[in-house]
């Protein structure tokens, strides 16, 4: 019997080490954020130059539905919040409908568009939307999958304090 | 079937919910390839298109997206959408009362 419990032991302890990622605590929490420099037509966005401020780094896509829905409350987070950048990265292939939406949606923070995905990929973003937040020093704090409500108390109080 | 990062990812945890609709035309190139991008929207789990009886089959993540969103997300890949096909069978009528059935006799 004890030989059973042992053994036992001994499988739940390689379970829970293999490391499994339930999304929750993401590898690359807590690690520099990687750093870009992206240039699109005569727009440019590099994420050193926001060194010193809290970033929300927020990856979408016109035709993505979710991530249209959280636009005003990224909006209202960026007025609520000056002293943050949300710093969007749209990976819409087609550029004439991007640059339509722009003039179509009230857009009150910077977004630039990477049709290639680099930086999606360089930060391991396969799904839409999703966002990183980067604090003052560069590190990657936080991690939000899906389309969030960033006007939530409980968002705000985390961003002012970081 | 695009599927969020993480090693242990587990059907189980999940609270999907299938969804069908019914198109008049058949979708374009182009919206075959707008169809195909939703498998990059968070809680989209698998799309499957039946041409003969043109339908498209989506099952998603009741938690993280609508009915309403998931209908929005397939018009703007210009599919033309018609209606959503009800999944769950009609419920059978209800059995009259013996009494009310039986004959009187004569």
């Amino acid at each position: 019997m004890g030989r059973w419990i042992s053994s036992f032991v001994v499988l739940l302890s390689l379970a829970l080490a293999s490391g499994c990622d339930r999304g929750d605590h993401p590898k690359n929490i807590g690690t520099p954020a990687p750093n870009f420099t992206l240039v699109n037509g005569k727009q440019t966005v590099d994420l050193s130059s926001y060194r010193g401020k809290v970033v929300v780094l927020n990856f979408w896509a016109t035709w993505c539905v979710p991530c249209i829905e959280e636009i005003p409350s990224l909006n209202e987070l960026q007025r609520e919040l000056p002293q943050i950048a949300v710093v969007g990265v749209s990976i819409d292939e087609d550029a004439d409908a991007y640059r339509q939406f722009l003039i179509d949606h009230q857009i009150d923070f910077t977004t630039i568009r990477d049709p290639e995905r680099r930086i999606s990929t360089l930060y391991g973003t396969k799904l839409f939307p999703e966002s990183y937040v980067i604090d003052r020093t560069g590190h990657l704090r936080r991690k939000f999958i899906s389309a969030q409500d960033w006007t939530s108390p409980e968002i705000v109080n985390y961003l002012s304090h970081l | 079937m695009a599927r969020a990062a993480g090693a242990c990812y587990d059907d189980r945890m999940t609270t999907n919910l299938d969804v069908l609709y019914r198109y008049e035309l058949h979708p374009s190139e182009a919206a075959m390839r707008a169809l195909g991008k939703l498998r990059g929207v968070y809680g989209i789990r698998r799309m499957v298109i039946d041409e003969k009886q043109k339908t498209v089959l989506v099952e998603f993540d009741f938690t993280r997206l609508t009915r309403a969103v998931v209908a929005e997300l397939l018009r703007t890949t210009g599919l033309d959408i018609v209606e959503e096909v009800p999944l769950a069978p009609p419920a059978p009528p209800k059995e009259q009362p013996a009494a009310a059935t039986a004959q009187k006799p004569a």
